[in-house]
């Protein structure tokens, strides 16, 4: 290249540069513009999923056989599903269409994010046990996929022939310590399998109870009482008591035990065919047998519906619905089945095998998979829908207390259930007329005039605009900081105070003024002290906070001087080892110390059965979490843990500032070790280790991961701190976010009392003290 | 009130040996002062005698009784340090009382003897100050003050008076003197300031690596230093040192001997005072104080010709810098003198150290 060309193409950088911004531009200007639309082809159909593995690649594989306008898939969390639905749909930047547990549907409309499928929905395909799962009010407001529900697994070894009812599996005649069913019997999903036997449901029945053609769950009410719930208490509770189901069992204790064959059969989900491991012994899923109990019912278990449902703007346009009708054909629904072992909701499904053929399958390998679909399937159809009102959220909880209470032999089954109700009647939103927002509005008017008036004032004096002026550069300095806290920080802060005025759901919030507030201060209306209310909680909390702090001033400090003996060896190595507990995440830590305090299999009672073995003791496994002398101790443990390095290490700094000299006079001076530490070094520790044991405090005072994850309250809700509690309103009893917000306003006022008092009091005091002096003076 | 023996102390640190052997005695009631560079070991040797630090060979005694393996609390001592090392969480009040409320003195004698220790230092309307409000002279007589309302037996110093600005260090050593004087405690003090040592102490230890190099009163060991270190470090300015020969003297009188200096630069050597040391071709070291040189008008003198490189008045006395040959040299001349740079100055010198040049040992004292 010569020179000269060069220096022209150099010349003409600049200018070629423009040329291709402003190409962008029009490029930007053009895709953006409508009218230019046709010209790219068909708009695209957007369809969000929580899917992972298997089956995100089998719904890949499905939408590759759609010939229509093309698909765009997008795979979420399936934990944040439901809050992204709820946040992209009504801007008009979520999906066409998504797949979702049918429960949800409830919600989703009344959040006006679902819409009636139309005719993407054949009909005539769906059993009676799957169509109502996905009406509302007699509408389809969902396209049913795929099915989910528990069914019973089997060690084909200990129990070759199928059991015909839960009572002779209690009966199997079994090696010692093989359990003959392992299933979680405290958690209220599993339970609605019985409950269901004996006719009941957690949500009573709309119209006449016991009435023909009543659906199960239709009402808005708790259904967990009366004689059905007693009974299918008293059997469960009579099972695990007599050893036949294990105590205490959550998903994974399940797993193993049937992995590793120490329960004869397990009633689990499809999902524990995917958790065994490949030595676990061969199995084969049935059905859930009858109860003699309940004159020959069969178990029947909670049904999940898995369902394709319509964005308002994805329901409008006729080939998202023609998409929907093809995912769930027939040809659609067994690619899933093919490639993900999803149990099809149609009841024209191929590949389904029945009787004797499914028993055959399961020992054929290459049947394996579709035997395990066909018996689910089996199972689906006499299992019930879950009810999709929102009111069914609010059960859980009540529901799994009453569990736990009556299997751990706390309470007579009637008086669990009453407690239960209570609960749930206790937590449910009640009417609440809205206020006359004018006071607030007046107040707030006063304050910002106030707060004008004083502006103006302070912005009138010469010298403070000369200050101001002479600090602008400072003022751009922190401006970043000031963004950054003001929106991560206040805004959230006024916006939750803000929430705490009102009551209702997100979206359809309505003013009350101090309503919430004095629900809470009055305990709703109860005794000041009863269970749950703001007052015992608070005692809870200020209890667990002193207790926690002792011991980590008191670990660390004792741990502190230790490692600051200047004979100690292996300094190093210990100050990390017991810096550990603080660098793993506090959940991880807190799940840890959950398990060690399992009652059968965890690492505390496995200690308490080596001290029994070594040493010929009687000590008993403690039931940790059924009482709250326990539990507390449990969960005060765990934060124990997590808590003293970080005063430890508070400590050892402040032990490196106080002069050696000191300590050396106070040795010349006469002191023992004893008096050295107790004159000398406490002392000097003091204002090092006093802003950290404040901190401290606020940050125990809040610990919301240890109370919910190792307690989670248990028992009943005793164990709850302030925070845990508010989590429980906002999360578990149907989004009372104003309730919530109220105890959080009512939190941080507590610390802001409790952290800024002793600081404005002293320096009251001190002003009180050198007032008269300046009197004398002046 | 008691008496120190220390025998043969050595201690060292990892492989530094920081003393060497150390043996010393102090009489009752004594002021004895450990002066040296630092580094030589007085601070160690201090934290010995406090029992801070375990000697690792030989013995000390407080009158019949060994210390050496009571701990710091059974020794009945008192400390000052450095860093006054004040209790910061407790009042002035609370400072002096602190030994005394250990031993479970009775209050009223507390109070008694705190008020009697803060008037004999002038602290009494500084009593319930915390020390972070005191200035550094305050705080010093605030750690005086602790150690005296003690009554140990025994004071320990160390470099009690180095924070302190010039003026008030000067008005504190008289204090300290004075206190001395007053209470007869048996007082060790460490200090490197050589007017501190020669103003307090009734017995001197100058220590150089980890070891005593003389021992005495101030002024015996002034006048009569046994080492080229020790007539080093003590005067200010400091000795001066000129190599030089012992040659053959021209002119009249004396022993007929001269120390040249070089560049033909001589001192006459006065008759007698080095009998039978120094031979004719020894090499020696010769050390002449600053106010030791005298000016010597007339030529027909044998004197030391130097050449003034510059002087620094100081009002009361002038000092000189000049150079015979190539070595440098103080000379403190009278207050109004002044002599250009360049100028001649021709030096007598009536009392002379002799060094072993090799060694540093005195070789014989002037009388």
């Amino acid at each position: 290249m010569s020179p000269p060309a060069r220096r022209g193409r150099a010349l003409g950088a600049p200018a070629q540069l423009a040329r291709v911004a402003l190409a962008a531009l029009v490029a930007v200007v053009a895709l953006g513009l409508p009218g230019c639309a046709a010209e790219r082809g068909p708009a695209p159909i957007r369809l969000w999923h929580a899917y992972r593995g298997a089956e995100e690649r089998a719904l890949a594989a499905l939408v590759a056989t759609w010939s229509g306008p093309p698909v765009e898939l997008l795979a979420l969390p399936a934990d944040a599903f439901a809050a992204k639905l709820q946040a992209a749909i009504p801007l008009g930047a979520g999906p066409d269409l998504y797949i979702d547990a049918h429960e949800r549907l409830g919600d989703f409309r009344a959040r006006g994010i679902v819409a009636p499928v139309g005719d993407a929905l054949e009909e005539d395909a769906f059993g009676p046990e799957v169509l109502p799962a996905v009406e509302q009010d007699g509408v389809a407001y969902g396209v049913p996929l795929t099915l989910k529900s528990a069914a019973l697994y089997v060690n084909d070894a200990l129990v070759p022939t199928d059991p015909p009812d839960l009572e002779s599996i209690a009966e199997l005649r079994l090696p010692e310590g093989v359990y003959p069913l392992a299933y979680e019997a405290e958690n209220a999903y599993f339970h609605a399998a019985v409950l269901h036997a004996f006719g009941g449901s957690f949500l009573a029945p709309a119209g006449e109870p016991g009435a023909p053609g009543a659906t199960p769950g239709a009402s808005d009410a708790f259904g967990f009482v009366g004689e059905a719930a007693e009974r299918s208490l008293e059997l469960v509770r009579s099972l695990v008591d007599r050893g036949v189901v294990p105590a205490d069992a959550d998903g994974a204790l399940v797993t193993r035990l049937f992995a590793a064959g120490k329960a004869a059969t397990a009633i689990s989900g499809p999902w524990l065919a995917n958790d065994l491991p490949p030595e676990t012994p061969h199995y084969r899923v049935i059905p859930l047998p009858k109860v003699r109990a309940a004159d020959g019912a069969p178990l029947r278990p909670m049904l999940t519906v898995e369902a394709l449902m319509l964005a308002p703007a994805g329901a409008a346009r006729p080939e998202v619905r023609a998409f929907a009708r093809f995912v769930a054909s027939t040809e659609g629904t067994a690619i899933l089945r093919r490639e993900a072992r999803a149990v099809p909701a149609r009841r024209d499904a191929e590949g389904l095998l029945e009787g004797e053929t499914l028993r055959r399958a399961f020992d054929d390998p290459a049947l394996a998979a579709d035997a395990l679909v066909s018996a689910f399937a089996a199972q689906a159809r006499v299992a019930i829908p879950m009810p999709t009102s929102v009111a069914m959220r609010a059960t859980w909880e009540p529901a799994a207390r009453a569990l736990k209470k009556v299997l751990r032999g706390d309470t007579a089954p009637a008086e669990a259930l009453r407690e239960a109700k209570q609960r749930f009647d206790d937590a449910r939103p009640k009417a609440v007329p809205a206020a006359r927002p004018e006071p607030l509005v007046a107040i707030v008017g006063v304050l910002c005039l106030a707060a004008a008036f004083w502006l103006v004032r302070r912005a009138r004096r010469r010298e403070f605009r000369a200050a101001v002026r002479r600090s602008l550069p400072a003022y751009a300095y922190v401006l970043h900081s000031v963004v950054v806290l003001g929106v991560l920080v206040f805004v959230p802060l006024f916006a939750g105070a803000a929430i705490s005025l009102a009551v209702g759901r997100p979206g359809e919030l309505t003013y009350v003024g101090g309503y919430n507030f004095v629900e809470i201060l009055t305990a709703r209306g109860g005794p000041l002290f009863a269970s749950g209310s703001f007052y015992l909680v608070l005692l809870v909390t200020l209890a667990w906070t002193a207790v926690n702090l002792f011991f980590h001033l008191g670990i660390g400090l004792v741990l502190g001087l230790l490692l600051s003996r200047p004979t100690l060896r292996l300094k190093a190595l210990y100050r990390v080892l017991l810096i550990i507990p603080w660098a793993v995440p506090s959940y991880v830590t807190a799940l840890a110390w959950k398990g060690m305090f399992h009652r059968q299999f965890g690492a505390v009672s496995a200690l308490l059965s080596a001290v029994n073995d070594l040493f010929g003791t009687d000590l008993e496994s403690i039931a940790w979490f059924s009482r709250f002398s326990t539990a507390f101790a449990a969960n005060c443990t765990t934060n124990i843990w997590l808590g003293f390095p970080f005063m430890m290490v508070v400590t050892l700094a402040g032990l490196t500032a106080i002069p050696k000299d000191v300590l050396e006079a106070a040795e010349v001076d006469g002191a023992t070790r004893w008096q050295r530490l107790w004159r000398v070094t406490l002392p000097l520790l003091r204002p090092t280790v006093m802003p950290a044991a404040v901190l401290g405090a606020v940050w125990t005072f809040n610990m919301f991961n240890v109370v919910f994850l190792v307690s989670g309250g248990e028992p009943d809700g005793q164990t709850d701190i302030l925070v845990s509690e508010a989590y429980r309103w906002a999360f578990t009893r149907e989004a009372q976010y104003g309730f919530a917000a109220a105890y959080s306003v009512l939190i941080f006022l507590l610390l802001f009392a409790g952290t800024e008092l002793p600081g404005l009091v002293r320096r009251w005091r001190a002003r009180r003290r050198l007032a008269p002096a300046a009197e004398v003076s002046s | 009130m008691v008496a120190i023996r220390c025998k043969g102390v050595a201690k060292r640190f990892g492989s530094t040996v920081v003393l060497d052997g150390v043996s010393l005695e102090v009489p009752d009631g004594a002021f004895a002062v450990l002066v040296g560079p630092s580094g030589c070991g007085k601070s160690t040797l201090l934290r010995l005698l406090a029992g801070l630090e375990r000697t690792d060979l030989g013995t000390i005694c407080f009158g019949e009784r060994d210390v050496g393996e009571l701990a710091p609390r059974e020794r009945d001592i008192a400390m000052v340090f450095q860093s006054y090392a004040l209790y910061p969480h407790l009042t002035v009040r609370e400072n002096l009382a602190f030994g005394l409320r250990l031993r479970k003195t009775p209050k009223p004698a507390i109070e008694a003897r705190v008020r009697e220790v803060s008037g004999m230092l002038g602290l009494e309307k500084l009593l319930d100050r915390m020390p972070r409000e005191l200035s550094g002279g305050q705080r010093q007589r605030v750690a005086m003050g602790r150690a005296i309302a003690r009554r140990a037996q025994l004071f320990l110093f160390d470099e009690p008076l180095s924070n302190l600005d010039a003026s008030l260090r000067a008005a504190v050593r008289v204090e300290i003197r004075r206190l001395h004087l007053e209470l007869r405690t048996t007082s060790v003090y460490v200090t490197h300031d050589q007017v501190e040592a020669m103003t307090l102490a009734d017995v001197m230890f100058v220590l150089n690596k980890g070891r005593i190099e003389q021992s005495g009163a101030p002024l015996d060991i002034y006048d009569r230093p046994a080492t080229r270190f020790v007539a080093g470090f003590l005067g200010s300015p400091a000795m001066n040192f000129l190599e030089a020969r012992v040659a053959t003297a021209e002119g009249a009188g004396g022993t007929g001997l001269a120390l040249e200096v070089g560049a033909g630069a001589s001192l006459p050597l006065e008759p007698g005072a080095f009998a039978g040391e120094v031979v004719k071709g020894a090499k020696v070291t010769v050390g002449v104080r600053p106010h030791d040189f005298e000016p010597v008008a007339d030529p027909n003198i044998p004197a030391l010709a130097a050449r003034v490189v510059l002087c620094e008045a100081l009002g009361g006395e002038t000092y000189a810098h000049a150079t015979v040959g190539e070595q440098p040299l103080v000379v403190r001349l009278g207050g109004s003198e002044r002599l250009d740079p360049g100028a001649r100055l021709r030096l007598r010198a009536p009392r002379i150290h002799l060094f072993d040049p090799a060694r540093g040992r005195a070789l014989a004292r002037p009388t």
